[in-house]
């Protein structure tokens, strides 16, 4: 499991690859919360294109996430190809507050609507 | 029905052995050869119950977790048992989102998980004796080759 992060269109985009189960997590939540309040980034893209296996852990890792984004006033995509992936995810029913995208430039796009609609623009 | 190929691991109950259960299924499964997607099922329902053995039986505590498969024609079980505390109320676990550590970020998913990937699934658990988790999947790719 590695995680790197980088910036597109002023939106952090959380790059994790390799396997997410409960032993990554931790890692994985310490340094992107570390990074988030760093760069006090309204919102986030976590991209799980490059993840290989992903069990419920990753569901809790998704939404104390988006918490935290929206504690910060900002919003959570998740870029994400994967059939199975999406199909733990859709368990949990995150795709009714979390956008899932299949890349990133439409994961800025959703973000970009869903601030209009927050800022009740 | 008589079992094909049968083994058993005994590993510890340390996170870094979630991968570790993952693998051995993984590599046990290889001579049946089944689809990315039934192994992915599989792969991801053993995930959950080491998981809820090393997070919820054993919590701060250390002990040892078995897993027993049994490959038959079609078709495997799986058996993941632990000797930790055990679950006083399996109805209420079993309980889709209700978890007993929010503050560690469960979701309270991982049995829904498991009975959602598997055809099926059995808990039997005693407080302060253990929990022993018994799934089954068919493999459908398989049957069409019988």
């Amino acid at each position: 499991m590695d995680v790197t992060f980088d910036f597109f269109k002023d939106n952090l985009v959380v790059h994790i690859s390799g396997e997410i189960d409960h032993h990554a997590t931790e890692v994985l939540r310490t340094r992107i919360d570390k990074k988030l309040i760093s760069e006090k980034s309204v919102n986030m893209i976590l991209d799980l294109s490059d993840v290989s296996f992903m069990d419920s852990s990753g569901i809790g890792l998704i939404i104390g996430r988006f918490k935290n984004v929206r504690g910060f006033g900002g919003n959570l995509a998740l870029v994400c190809k994967d059939n199975h992936i999406k199909r733990i995810v859709s368990l949990a029913g995150i795709e009714k507050i979390i956008e899932i995208c299949n890349d990133i430039e439409t994961a800025v796009n959703s973000l970009k609507i869903k601030n209009k609609k927050t800022a009740g623009l | 029905m008589q079992n094909i190929n049968e083994m058993s691991v005994i590993f510890s109950s340390k996170s870094e052995n979630e991968a570790f259960a993952r693998i051995v299924v993984s590599a046990f499964l290889a001579q049946i050869d089944p689809t990315v997607n039934e192994l992915n099922d599989i792969k991801t329902a053993v995930s959950e119950a080491v998981t809820n053995s090393i997070i919820h039986g054993y919590g701060n505590d250390s002990g040892q977790i078995k897993m027993r498969c049994e490959l038959f024609l079609d078709a495997i079980t799986i058996e993941i048992e632990d000797s930790g505390k055990g679950i006083e109320n399996i109805v209420e676990a079993m309980t889709p989102s209700f978890t007993s550590c929010p503050e560690m970020e469960r979701t309270g998913m991982g049995f829904t998980v498991m009975e959602t990937l598997m055809d099926s699934l059995s808990v039997d658990s005693k407080k302060g004796v253990g929990t022993k988790v018994v799934m089954s999947k068919k493999f459908d790719s398989l049957k069409e080759c019988k």
